[in-house]
Parts: C-alpha cells; sequence; structure tokens
C-alpha cells in the first residue's frame, strides 16, 4: 500500500510539473527548460516502469496468464538453440498428433526481443535469468513507449503537448492491464513499436526525408515482428495519405515518406515467415497498394504537368485516371474471383462486423477479449480521457495540418476498433493520451497566458483562467488515483496464483495450478499425453513440460472441437474418443469449492459449441433445460452424464463447501449438484490440488482379452 | 494557341523536357531503366509463372524499390521543389544510398 | 457363549485341517532290470582302452565305473588289466597324490586284487600319515577310508594311527551353527559335500574305534543334522540337495551315520527317504560315470539302511476293455523292482470323474498267489471311463519296511454308438417335436441336403450309448464348416439325451452372416473312447443381414504418401531468355547516357578524389558483401561484416560529401559575385 501512494505522489508531481513547465514559456530559458524536460522524462521514465510491479511485489516474479507461458517457452528456447534453430522449430509436444510448426506460426519479435536483451545484460556480466528479463520487458517497453509517445506528440504539435501525453500514457489502466511486469506478452512491445512507427512516420511526411522513411519501415517491419496488429499501421498510414490527397494536401513530402514506407516496409514485413506473402495478397494490405499506385500516378501526372500547358494536361489527366481505374478494378475481381487475392478472414471481418464472429466461429466468439466493449470498460480504462478525448479532436480540427489530420484519424479510427473487441482497447489508449493530452495543454495554455497577463485586463477572465486550471488540476489528480487503483487492485494479479480475502480481512493464496502443473511434471511418464481444454495447453507445455493435444494458438479447430466432443461425451464414449487420441491424463478446472469461477463447467457450452461446429450430433440443446444452462437436479441427462461434470463433481458430493448448505454445494453456481455419489470406471483419479482447482485423471488401459 | 493534337502534346513535352539539368536526366534514364526491369520481370510472371513467388516478389519490389527511391532522390534535388533548405542533394543521395543498402540486403536474403 | 464355542470349534477344525496326517503312498517307479541293463551298456561305452574315461581323469572316472558295477553286483570286464594297470599308476606317483590313492586302492579292493601294493604299504603309510595330521577335510576323510580298506586286507593295523585325533580334527571343521563342514580351519563356510565326506568318516571311525570319545564326538555332529537337512529343496515328492552327486553322497553318508547312531532316525524320516528315492529314480538316466556311481550309491543306501526302505506298487496291466475285465494284478516290490512279500487290501475303487462319490468297491483284501496280488473286479460291473484304485500294501517284514497307499488308475476302454439321431427343422420351438418335421439319421449313414428357411429353428437330438448303456463322454460337439467358415458349438446334455438347437440369429452372429452349404460333423470325444467324428448331414442357411469379413481386424489399405507436387518450372531455355531480357534494359542505360551525354570534368581533384575513391570503393564493396551473402553466407555474418564495412563508408561518404558542398557553396558564391 505504501508503494501506491508513493507512485500516486509521483503521478501528482509529475502532471503538476506539466503545469510549472505550462507557464514557463519564456524563449530565452532554454536551458533551464531543457533541464526541467529531463527531469520530468526521467521521472516518467521510473514511473512507468515501477507502476506495473505491483504483481511482482504482491506476488513474485512469475509470468501471467496463458499465452505469454508459450512466449516464454519459446524464449527459452530461443536462447538455448539459437535463432536459425527456433525459425526452424518444430514442437511435437502440442497439438499431438498433429504437432505444430512454431517457427513458421508465430510473431518472432518478443521472444528476440527478450532474448537480445538478456545477451546484452550478461555481455555486461549482469547475470539476470531469462524468466525475469521476460518479466520485466513490458515494463521497461512501457516506459520506452512514454518516450517515443513524448516524441510523437511533440511533433504533432508541441514540447508542452509531449510531456503530458507521456505522462498520461505511463500510467493509463487501458495500457497497463497489458504491461504490467510478468505479462510476457506481443502487446507489451507492439504498442512501443506501433508509436514509434507512427512517430517516424509523422517525421517523414514533416520533413519528406528518405531516411526517416527507412527508419520508418525499419520500425514498421519490427511492428510486424512482434503483433498482428501491424495491420491497423498498414492500413491507417494509406489512409492518412489518402486523406491528404483528398483534402489537396499532397506534397512531393508525402510521396517520399509513403513510397519509400511502403515498398521497403513491405519487403521487410514478408522476411516474418508467419506473414510471408501475405501483403501482396490478402485484402487486408489491398488498401496500401492501391494508394501507393494513386501516389505514383499522382506523382507522374505532376511531373507531367509541370512539362505542358494546362489544357493539354486536362485532356491527358482524363484519360489517364480512367485507364488506370478500369484496370485496378480488373486486377481486383479477377484476383479475388481466382482466389488469388485471399478473401478477408474470419478475424477481419469481426473486426468491420461485430457480429459475424459470434455467428459464425465460435472460436473466436469463446475468447472473452474478442467481446465487443462495454461503456464501463472505457471508463475503467480511459477514465478522465474519456472526456478529454473529443476536447483534443476539437483541438486538432481547429488547426488542420498534416500530423493534426494523421491524429484525427488515428482517434477515429481506433475508437471504432475497440468498440469491436476489447482487446483493441489496447490501440486507442495511445491516441487517446495523445490527445487529451492536445486538450489539457491547449487549455492550460490559453488559461495559464490569462492568468500571466497584466491585472490591468478585465478581472473576470484572469478568475476563469484561475478555475479553469484548478478544475484540470484536479481531474489530473483524479485520474492519477484513478490509475494507481486500477492497476493495484484488476491488472496486477498474475490469474497463475490467485489470492481471496477472507472473512477476517487476511488474504488466502491460491497456488493450485503451479502445483498442480509440478505434480504433473514430477510424476507423470515424460511423454505422458495430457487432455485439457486449450485455455491450459501453454502453461501445461511450459510449466509441466508435457505433451498436450491443444493449446491457445487456435490453429486447427477441428482438433479442438474433438477434445471438445470428448468432454461432452459421456464417460464411455469419451474413453473410445481418448483413447484414440493415445491421452494419457486429463486435467479440469474447477472452481465449485472455491468459488473460483472461470472453471471448466462454466467454459463447458463454449466446447459443446466449438465441438458441435465440427460435429453436428452434439447439439447445445441436450445439455440445456428450458434454454438455461443448469448443474443441479433439473439438469438434462446428457449434461449430467457428460465427462467434463463427472470429472468435475467426482466425490465432490462428499464435501461440506458451507456450514447451512447441504453437502456437494457448487458455490460458483450457487446451487447443488444434481447427480451425486457416482464412480468413475474409465478413469481414475490421479490428482487432486489443494482447493480442488485442478483436479488431473488417469484414463486407464484396457482391459486385458483374457 | 496550343496545339491540343496528340502529337503536339509530345512534341511540347520533350520541348520542355530538354531544358532539365543534365543530373536529372541521367535519373530519369535509369528510372527508365528500372522501370523497364520491372514491366519484363512483371510481363515474365504472367506469361511463364510465378513459381518462386519469393524470388519473384524480390526482383520485382527491388525494381520498384529502386524506382520509387530514384524517383525520391530526383525530387529532393530537383532545384524547382524547394527542398534545398532542409534537404541537400549530397544529404539526399547519402539517404538515397542508405535506403537501397537496406532494401537490397532485405531483397537478397528474399531471393533465396 | 454360544459364540465363543463356534470359534473354538473353527479353531479345532483349522488345527486338524493344518496338520495333515502323511501317509506313505511308497515310490511311483523302480529300478528295475531294464534299468541295469542300460547303465551297464552305459559304462561299457565309456571305457577307453584299459581304463574308462578320458586321460586326464582316468583313474576317478574308473573309480566311479567300477563302484557303480560292483555295487550292482554286475561284472566288471577285465578286471586283471585294470588292476595292473592301477598299480602302474599308483606306482609312477609314488602313492603321494591322496585323492589318487584313493580311488586306485578303493577300486583295488573292489576288485579285489589289493595285495598287488602291499609291498608299498610303508610309502603309503606316509602318506596317510602326514594327511591324517595336516591334511584338509576331504584329504582327511580319504586318509581314513583307505586306512580302514587297507585295514580290511590286513595291510595295516588301527595302531598304526591316530585315528581318535583324526575325529577331533574333522569334528572341529564344523560350522559351529550350521552344521555343514568346511575345508580347512581358515575358510569361513562349509559345503554339504564337505559335510557328506565328514559324516561318512565318521560314521566308519565311530564304528571302527567304538570308544566313548569318538561316540561324544560323533554325538556333537548328530546334533546339529537337522540344519543341515534344513538346507535340501523339497518339492512335493522330491527332496535334495544341490544335484545328484550331494544328494546321493549326504543321503549315503547320513544313513551310514544313523546305523550307529539311532537318534538320526529323529532327523531323518522314512518320508524324507521316500522323497529322496523318487528324485534319484528321476534322475536314472545319466550321462556321466560320475553320476552313474552316485546313482547307484544312492539307490543301494534306499534299498538297505536302518531308517526305512521304500515301497513301490505296480499294476500288472492298466487297460481293460469291459469285456475282458476280470482280475486286477498288482506287485508289491522294492526300489530294485525285488518282490518283497506282503498282504495287499484295496481300499476303494471310485471313478476319477468324480473321486468323492460312493466307491464302487471299498475295503476288500486281495488274494495273494506267490508275488501277486490279485482282485475280481469283473462283478462289479465298471462302465467306460477311468477308475482309481487305492491299495494299503502290508508288508509282512514290517521292521525294514513302512505300510503303504497307493492310489493306481486303471482305464477301462470301449466304443460308443450315436443313436436315435433326429434332425428336425420348423419355424417355430414348439412344432420341432412333431416327426413331421423331422428326418432320422442312421449311425454312420450322411443326410442328404437340407434347406433351412429363413428364420427357422433347426434341433439336432441323439444319444449316446456304450454298449447299450448311456454313456456321457466329456466333450460333444457339432462342428459346422464350409469352405470359408467354420465353427464348433457345445451340445447340452439333458435326462440321458444330447440336443442342439440352432437359432438363425445365433448361427448369423457365429457364422459372419455367410448364407450357403454347411457340413456337419458330431465331434465325440472322451479319455476313455476312441473319438468319433461323424459328418451326418450337409445344411443350407440363409441370412438376410449382411455378410461380415472373415478376419476380426479391419483390413488396412496400404500407406499411400502423399507428397507436395513440385512446382511447374519454366524450360531453362527460356529462363535463359528471360536473362537476357532483364540486362536489356542496362544497355539501354548505358547508351542513354551516352546520348544524354556526361561529365567526368567535374571529377574532383586533390583530396576531393580521394575521398570520392574511397567513398565508390567502399559502396562496392558492400555491394560485393551483399552479393556474397547472396552466394553463400548467413544473415549473421553478413551483418557484422556490414557493421564493420560501415566505418570507412561513413567516413569517406562524409568527407566527399562535405568536398562536394563546399564546392559547390563557393561556386554559388563566386557566382553570385
Amino acid at each position: 500500500m505504501k508503494k501506491s501512494e508513493k507512485s500516486s505522489t509521483a503521478t501528482v508531481g509529475a502532471s503538476s510539473n506539466v503545469q510549472v513547465e505550462a507557464i514557463k514559456e519564456t524563449p530565452n530559458k532554454d536551458n533551464q527548460e531543457f533541464l526541467i524536460k529531463v527531469l520530468i522524462l526521467s521521472v516518467i521514465y521510473v514511473l512507468a516502469f515501477s507502476t506495473r510491479l505491483f504483481s511482482v511485489l504482491r506476488y513474485e516474479s512469475v509470468i501471467h496468464e496463458f499465452d505469454p507461458y508459450f512466449n516464454y517457452r519459446s524464449t527459452i528456447h530461443l536462447v538455448k538453440e539459437g535463432f536459425y534453430s527456433f525459425l526452424n522449430w518444430f514442437d511435437e509436444r502440442s497439438w499431438y498428433p498433429l504437432g505444430r510448426i512454431v517457427g513458421g506460426t508465430i510473431y518472432p519479435g518478443l521472444m528476440a526481443t527478450a532474448s537480445v536483451v538478456h545477451w546484452a545484460l550478461n555481455s555486461l556480466n549482469l547475470t539476470v535469468d531469462i524468466r525475469n528479463v521476460c518479466v520485466l520487458l513490458s515494463p521497461w517497453f512501457a516506459s520506452n513507449t512514454a518516450m517515443v509517445t513524448y516524441k510523437f506528440a511533440k511533433e504533432i504539435r508541441d514540447t508542452q503537448t509531449g510531456l503530458v501525453a507521456a505522462a498520461m500514457i505511463a500510467i493509463v489502466p487501458g495500457y497497463i492491464s497489458r504491461s504490467v511486469a510478468g505479462s510476457f506478452d506481443n502487446e507489451g512491445i507492439a504498442i512501443f513499436a506501433l508509436i514509434f512507427t507512427y512517430y517516424c512516420w509523422i517525421k517523414a511526411v514533416n520533413t519528406g526525408s528518405l531516411m526517416w522513411a527507412a527508419i520508418c519501415s525499419l520500425a514498421y517491419f519490427y511492428m510486424a515482428s512482434a503483433w498482428g496488429g501491424y495491420v491497423f499501421i498498414i492500413n491507417l498510414i494509406p489512409l492518412h495519405a489518402f486523406f491528404l490527397l483528398l483534402t489537396g494536401r499532397y506534397s512531393h513530402r508525402l510521396y517520399i515518406a509513403y513510397s519509400t514506407m511502403f515498398v521497403m516496409g513491405t519487403i521487410l514485413s514478408m522476411q516474418i515467415n508467419f506473414i510471408s506473402f501475405q501483403p501482396v495478397q490478402s485484402s487486408e494490405h489491398l488498401a496500401a497498394i492501391g494508394i501507393f499506385g494513386l501516389l505514383q500516378l499522382f506523382a507522374g501526372l505532376q511531373w507531367f504537368k509541370s512539362h505542358l500547358t494546362n489544357e493539354a494536361f486536362k485532356k491527358l489527366q482524363r484519360f489517364a485516371i480512367l485507364s488506370v481505374l478500369s484496370i485496378a478494378g480488373a486486377i481486383l475481381v479477377i484476383g479475388t474471383a481466382t482466389g488469388y487475392i485471399s478473401p478477408f478472414n474470419g478475424r477481419f471481418y469481426s473486426l468491420l462486423d461485430p457480429t459475424y464472429a459470434r455467428d459464425n466461429i465460435p472460436i473466436i466468439a469463446s475468447v472473452s477479449e474478442h467481446q465487443p466493449t462495454t461503456w464501463a470498460s472505457y471508463f475503467f480504462d480511459l477514465h478522465i480521457l474519456v472526456f478529454l478525448f473529443p476536447a483534443g479532436l476539437y483541438f486538432c480540427f481547429r488547426k488542420l495540418t498534416d500530423s493534426n489530420i494523421f491524429l484525427i484519424l488515428y482517434g477515429v479510427t481506433s475508437i471504432y476498433f475497440s468498440g469491436v473487441m476489447v482487446r483493441l482497447m489496447l490501440v486507442l489508449a495511445p491516441v487517446a493520451c495523445v490527445l487529451a493530452a492536445v486538450a489539457v495543454s491547449a487549455t492550460l495554455t490559453t488559461y495559464m497566458k490569462k492568468l500571466k497577463a497584466p491585472s490591468s485586463d478585465q478581472n473576470n477572465t484572469k478568475e476563469s483562467g484561475g478555475v479553469m486550471v484548478a478544475v484540470l488540476t484536479v481531474l489530473l489528480i483524479l485520474y492519477a488515483f484513478h490509475c494507481t487503483w486500477v492497476t493495484s487492485e484488476a491488472y496486477s494479479s498474475p490469474s497463475i496464483v490467485l489470492s481471496a480475502k477472507q472473512g477476517d480481512g487476511s488474504r488466502v493464496i491460491f497456488d493450485d495450478f503451479r502445483e498442480a502443473y509440478r505434480w504433473i511434471g514430477q510424476n507423470t511418464a515424460d511423454d505422458a499425453r495430457i487432455m485439457s481444454w486449450w485455455d491450459y495447453g501453454y502453461q501445461l507445455s511450459a510449466m509441466a513440460n508435457r505433451t498436450i493435444l491443444v493449446d491457445n494458438n487456435t490453429w486447427n479447430n477441428s482438433h479442438i472441437a474433438q477434445v471438445g466432443k470428448a468432454f461432452a461425451s459421456s464417460e464411455e464414449d469419451a474413453y473410445y474418443q481418448m483413447k484414440a487420441l493415445d491421452v494419457d491424463y486429463v486435467l479440469v478446472i474447477f472452481g465449485g469449492l472455491t468459488g473460483y469461477s472461470s472453471d471448466d463447467i462454466n467454459k463447458f457450452l463454449w466446447m459443446v459449441r466449438i465441438g458441435g461446429s465440427c460435429d453436428p450430433t452434439l447439439k447445445e440443446e441436450d445439455y440445456l433445460t428450458d434454454k438455461q444452462y443448469r448443474i443441479d437436479k433439473g439438469a438434462s441427462p446428457t449434461m449430467l452424464n457428460s465427462l467434463i461434470y463427472k470429472l468435475s463433481y467426482y466425490r465432490f458430493s462428499e464435501v461440506h463447501t458451507d456450514y447451512q448448505r447441504p453437502a456437494g454445494f457448487d458455490r460458483v453456481r450457487g446451487v447443488e449438484i444434481g447427480y451425486k455419489g457416482f464412480d468413475l470406471t474409465y478413469l481414475e483419479e490421479a490428482f487432486t490440488s489443494v482447493h480442488w482447482l485442478v483436479r488431473v485423471y488417469r484414463v486407464k488401459d484396457f482391459e486385458n482379452r483374457a | 494557341m496550343s496545339d491540343l493534337s496528340f502529337t503536339g502534346i509530345v512534341k511540347s513535352f520533350f520541348d520542355s523536357y530538354s531544358k532539365t539539368p543534365q543530373k536529372l536526366k541521367i535519373i530519369d534514364l535509369f528510372l527508365i531503366y528500372t522501370f523497364l526491369t520491372g514491366v519484363i520481370v512483371f510481363g515474365y510472371c504472367c506469361l511463364v509463372g510465378t513459381f518462386p513467388f519469393n524470388s519473384f516478389l524480390a526482383a520485382f519490389i527491388s525494381c520498384v524499390g529502386c524506382f520509387v527511391l530514384a524517383a525520391c532522390l530526383r525530387i529532393q534535388i530537383n532545384p524547382i521543389n524547394n527542398f534545398n533548405k532542409t534537404i541537400s542533394p549530397e544529404r539526399a543521395f547519402t539517404d538515397f544510398l542508405l535506403c537501397n543498402l537496406i532494401l537490397h540486403l532485405v531483397v537478397f536474403n528474399f531471393l533465396g | 457363549m454360544k459364540l465363543l464355542l463356534l470359534l473354538l470349534l473353527s479353531i479345532l477344525i483349522s488345527i486338524n485341517y493344518s496338520a495333515p496326517t502323511f501317509t506313505n503312498r511308497g515310490i511311483s517307479s523302480v529300478y528295475s532290470k531294464n534299468d541295469i541293463n542300460n547303465l551297464n551298456r552305459f559304462i561299457s561305452t565309456q571305457k577307453q582302452g584299459k581304463l574308462y574315461g578320458t586321460d586326464n581323469q582316468q583313474l576317478k572316472d574308473t573309480f566311479y565305473a567300477v563302484g557303480a558295477l560292483t555295487r550292482l553286483g554286475e561284472s566288471v570286464s577285465d578286471a586283471k588289466t585294470i588292476c595292473s594297470t592301477v598299480k602302474e599308476q599308483l606306482e609312477t606317483n609314488k602313492f603321494s597324490d591322496i585323492e589318487l590313492l584313493y580311488n586306485g586302492v578303493t577300486i583295488l579292493s573292489e576288485l579285489k586284487c589289493i595285495e598287488e601294493i602291499s609291498s608299498a604299504s610303508k610309502k603309503i603309510q606316509e602318506t596317510l600319515k602326514s594327511k591324517l595330521q595336516n591334511g584338509d577335510l576331504l584329504e582327511t576323510t580319504q586318509a581314513v577310508n583307505i586306512v580302514f580298506t587297507l585295514q580290511s586286507a590286513k595291510l595295516v593295523t588301527n595302531d598304526d594311527f591316530d585315528l581318535t585325533s583324526s575325529v577331533k580334527r574333522i569334528v572341529s571343521l564344523m560350522v559351529e551353527d550350521e552344521g555343514t563342514f568346511k575345508s580347512t580351519e581358515s575358510d569361513s563356510e562349509g559345503t554339504l559335500l564337505n559335510t557328506a565326506a565328514a559324516y561318512f568318516a565318521l560314521a566308519r571311525l565311530s564304528h571302527r574305534l567304538d570308544n566313548q570319545e569318538v561316540d561324544k564326538q560323533v554325538a556333537k555332529v548328530v546334533h546339529k543334522m537337522d540344519t543341515v537337512i534344513a538346507n535340501a529343496e523339497e518339492t512335493t515328492d522330491t527332496l535334495y540337495f544341490t544335484d545328484l552327486q550331494t544328494t546321493a553322497s549326504l543321503f549315503h553318508s547320513m544313513l551310514s551315520l544313523a546305523s550307529i547312531n539311532e537318534k538320526v532316525a529323529d532327523f531323518v524320516s522314512a518320508k524324507q527317504v521316500n522323497q529322496i528315492a523318487e528324485y534319484l529314480l528321476k534322475q536314472k538316466n545319466v550321462e556321466s560315470l560320475s553320476n552313474a556311481y552316485y546313482l547307484i550309491v544312492g539307490l543301494k543306501k534306499c534299498q538297505k539302511n536302518s531308517v526305512s526302505q521304500p515301497l513301490s506298487l505296480t499294476l500288472e496291466k492298466s487297460i481293460f476293455s469291459p469285456s475282458n475285465l476280470a482280475t486286477v494284478d498288482a506287485f508289491v516290490t522294492d526300489i530294485f523292482g525285488q518282490n518283497i512279500p506282503a498282504t495287499v487290501n484295496v481300499n476303494k475303487i471310485v471313478s476319477s470323474k468324480a473321486p468323492r462319490s460312493t466307491p464302487v468297491l471299498s475295503d476288500k483284501k486281495m488274494t495273494t498267489t506267490g508275488n501277486k496280488h490279485s482282485i475280481d473286479v469283473s462283478n462289479e460291473n465298471l462302465k467306460l471311463g477311468l477308475y482309481n484304485i487305492e491299495f494299503k500294501v502290508v508288508p509282512t517284514d514290517n521292521e525294514d519296511y513302512a505300510e503303504i497307499t497307493s492310489t493306481q488308475v486303471i482305464t477301462i476302454t470301449g466304443s460308443i454308438t450315436v443313436d436315435d439321431m433326429k434332425f428336425s427343422f420348423a419355424p417355430k420351438a414348439d412344432q420341432l417335436g412333431s416327426p413331421k418335421n423331422s428326418q432320422d439319421v442312421v449311425f454312420g449313414k450322411k443326410l442328404s441336403l437340407v434347406d433351412i428357411p429363413a428364420n427357422n429353428l433347426a434341433r439336432v437330438f441323439f444319444r449316446i450309448n456304450s454298449d447299450k448303456q448311456v454313456f456321457v463322454p466329456q466333450q460333444v460337439g457339432i462342428r459346422f464348416y464350409s469352405p470359408s467358415r467354420e465353427i464348433v458349438v457345445p451340445v447340452t446334455h439333458s435326462a440321458e439325451s444330447f440336443s442342439y438347437t440352432l437359432t438363425n440369429k445365433e448361427m448369423g452372429k457365429l457364422l459372419g452372416y455367410q448364407s450357403g452349404n454347411y457340413q456337419m460333423d458330431l465331434i465325440v470325444g472322451d479319455q476313455s473312447i476312441t473319438p468319433l467324428q461323424w459328418n451326418f448331414g450337409e445344411i443350407n442357411l440363409k441370412f438376410s443381414q449382411k455378410t461380415q469379413p472373415t478376419s476380426r481386424y479391419t483390413e488396412n489399405q496400404p500407406i499411400v504418401h502423399a507428397f507436395r507436387q513440385p512446382e511447374k518450372r519454366p524450360p531453362q531455355s527460356v529462363s535463359n531468355l528471360f536473362t537476357l531480357l532483364v540486362l536489356s534494359p542496362a544497355a539501354i542505360f548505358l547508351l542513354g547516357i551516352f546520348v544524354v551525354g556526361f561529365n567526368l570534368g567535374k571529377f574532383p581533384t586533390g583530396m576531393g578524389f580521394i575521398w570520392t575513391m574511397g567513398f565508390i570503393a567502399s559502396v562496392s564493396s558492400i555491394a560485393l558483401l551483399i552479393i556474397n551473402y547472396w552466394i553463400h553466407s548467413t544473415m549473421d555474418v553478413t551483418l557484422k561484416r556490414l557493421a564493420l564495412l560501415l566505418i570507412p563508408t561513413i567516413f569517406f561518404g562524409h568527407r566527399s560529401m562535405s568536398y562536394y558542398y563546399n564546392k559547390y557553396n563557393t561556386e554559388k558564391e563566386i557566382k553570385k559575385d
């Protein structure tokens, strides 16, 4: 708790420093200003890092969640085996019996970054464990993001805006949610790469320098190597170029920046195995190609124009535009018809049309972070930025420049995308900060001037200036408190270790996951195959080091459907399905005893839906009674006999969870279970963790014929 | 006043063009060279097939890249465009070389 | 209270059960004349030249052969030659090797020509004395044996040697806890073979010396005998120590000891003698002379000893046909097949199928004529089958022989007939019995093809008789077979008849729903009859279901590997042409430069020249590096070299560019001026 106080005062300090900075706008104090700037930035740098360390202090230096475990495992592989072996890595311990070509199906940027950091530290004789590098990489990159955001906002507007934006992004919850210590995920470094790319882009457009365009394409390459969100860049930048063309702001600078960035960026991004030829084949990149063509045409015409009279040029222009449009249209139609240009894939459709995925692809809809964002979470993740965002837009519109147009486009598109998917809140957070910073700094500049103006003016304005500054200060302080509170309460739990407050206020730690994975790692054969729902695949393979059937890299829908079907079948049917898949152990997550709500019973309907998407005989209605999902006496027989039910509630009827309740009372669902005292025929209980969170069953061998 | 027939337009264009500095003419020549190479590569891919697709892309993008970079260079050192204040011709040339270095490093990596 | 009683009762019962009384069953076979002849033949095949066995241990093998033959009372061929050869051998050795001496002396004594070495008795005495004093256990015992052999031949006298101290020496070599004997003092463990040698020597010493001191020492050894016996390995019928040699010698010496110390009988029981005898008889097909010797030693000790001498009861004939069944004859013999006078009682005769059922005959005395004991069973009406007969043998000489109860099996065998066979089929079960649906099958004949309509039931009914009497064989089955399918179904037996009802459903399942003609065989099998297989008919079955494949496992298709099709490649010539085509714009470029014209006049001089040349050189070396990367190198190496190359490049680049910049600006200024 002491920690949170310290960081919140630091935040207040930072924001009030910004105000001080705004006051001191005297041109002849360059050195002093520079010193303050550096001071503020270094405070922000430290702050951004330290505010993300709650989870390390509360729990320990562990990797969080699910995907980070895979990234962690891959990083270890990379560090141990070297880069080339990593690119050729075929992982036979996952997706049994298919295996997975890891090197060709991941964005290697994160692992490469972590291993480079690890290598660099070790070359400096700082022997840091690779795990700690992974845990602390995201906070460090968050600090870097703050610095880049400063440059970005400064390039768009001025130094003051830059400082405010940097301070804001350092603590904005929408970004912290993905970059706390231990959250070793692509997004952690991708946001840095994203902002850096945009900064270079703005710089290139503003200067028309080839070098900045080249740096921009390198930054884009880094982004493409780190996160699938690079598509956002390759669509936003053409959009910006297009708007500039439309608004008659075409300049040679734009031509140089865009052409260079596009050509080099495209071929660079194709160096990533996972992306391969997508930039020239998929429709997602089509806009960029189109704008490139358009710009060439435009530049060519400009050149011709400089050598021709107006009348001659007009004639030529009409002819050229018509022919180019018809050729482009023909290529698009033919390409799509022959399948050469791949159609928009599911995730992209779900971006444009929020209902698409839910109706068509259950596996995409089943992920909670693919759900549409609620208003509450906007406020939760952005706080005052929600209100300052439109104000920032207003200030941008008031003085349109090339870079302001970019900021507006970025803001508008990202707010749309974040509305589609909770996950994309992450993309919105930086631009919200920048826009809010624009608003804050513009307002403060205006009213500070009034405050400092000689009092001979009307007193009225001076007072209004004071009020305005005070209000903004209060808002910023509130923002700082909110951010710290959210970080500490909501975003700092590693989800691999759980904690709960007891009645007397003391904390209980549920370390069941690690206990169970450790057990599996120590007590099962090295080549044992473990079936679990895909959520736990990465953790199992990273922590227990066992072969798994499906994991969080949901590349093979039908394989996941098979696992879902096994969980939904009766014990006997499931036994033969599991035997066909060579399963040795089954792992289920059960929260009925502790009240951990994201357990397998609650995920079960998704298993049925995903299973049903490949096998039509599996129907969701069979597991519902009167369209309700129940597990008590009123539940459907199919539900009560399903494997997941039996494995979750095996011997649960012998346990009293609450004093007033009967035995076998499920604390998550709040009901008494409907089927008690059953035995398992084809499986046997192998391990159940202390709080029953993880239960492992062994699949028995076939009976001897004799 | 001016001749709006096609030949007239062409004639006036060449008249105007002949006044450009020799430096730029050489760059234009280079542009034509890369453009033609690109067209040939593309024609080959249309006629024969794209089998080593990465090689084709590398070659084609190399052509396009050279063209674009040379065009940028031309724009930057063209006195008409007033780039002199921010970017000197020497700086432009250095940038051009740097970009080419990066581009071709990647192109050869992609060539296979 | 009741409960307590019950508990007590159950304990009593369990005690009763846990201590079964031992009944001496006698030995199951004997060492007959035939076996003796076989052994004789084996020994004679081992004779090589003058002696037996191979060169290296000629004397030892001769010792075994002679020992076995003389114990059996067989004559040794060429006894004279053997005697002289042995004597020669001993003389070459100068009578100093105790083992050789022992073997030689024993051979000579057994062949009754011991006098031949009387001249050497002095030398022999020396050897013996030294060995008696400080030889190891085996040497001492051998010396003792030689002493007694020579003594009986009157070549030496007792007084020549201090045998009492030898007794002490031998006893001192006993391992206190285990009762076994070790070779020397320094050894830590004793062996059973040593023990056997020691026992035998002690038995002889005690017998000859006959003084209190020796008896006391021997009692010490006898006291430990039970722990030695505990080393034996035991099965239900047999008992043995390690191997034939150990078993026979230890058994022989123990029983020798028994003849002078009655206590031994407490440790070695009649049952154990019986078990050892059984073990020895199992080893009767010997493959070496030493085994032959030890076998005979052991068997002889079985035949004659003071503890118990095993008896055997053998039947003259054990297989009878019902027609010629009159008397069952038996003989009582000892282990060598010598008849032993005894009275024999038949306790009971019972069918071996049901050993606990009421006996056919019980407690009847056998009539004895000479050595043959007979019982008349012709009136007992024995049917086909096997019968257990339990005999009780009471030997007349109940001193040496114990009473035995022996169980023998006799088989009564004969032919059977299948009578009243009916084959019927009908749509319903209750119609099967009616005569119009059934056909009679005469035993031995074959029924013509019967077409059984789909979904009809069919039944086979018959009785099995033997000599007009109902006979229930162990196995009765019907075999249905066609070229592709075959099944055998068991036939159920009830009320003295057999029947099998075949339903469409069951047959379908068994035959895999393969419609068609099936041959039917009746198969009758039993231990006591000649088996019967009678092809009695043929039927046609029809199934509506799909035919199942014969194999239990589904047939797998051979695996076909699908490889990725190689991409279409253009012909080489097209590629070459294209290469030229791609290079052609370069020519245009070069030509174009000449057309546009170039101006090398502005090429710098002085320092500017050096800078520019350096710059051009480093840029072209970077180009070469990239090409080198393309041809054969990795990105890793290339980037490192590139970093190195960039240093001069940047340096020269910066220099030359600033040179141009300055030159340009100065020119401009000059122009302005």
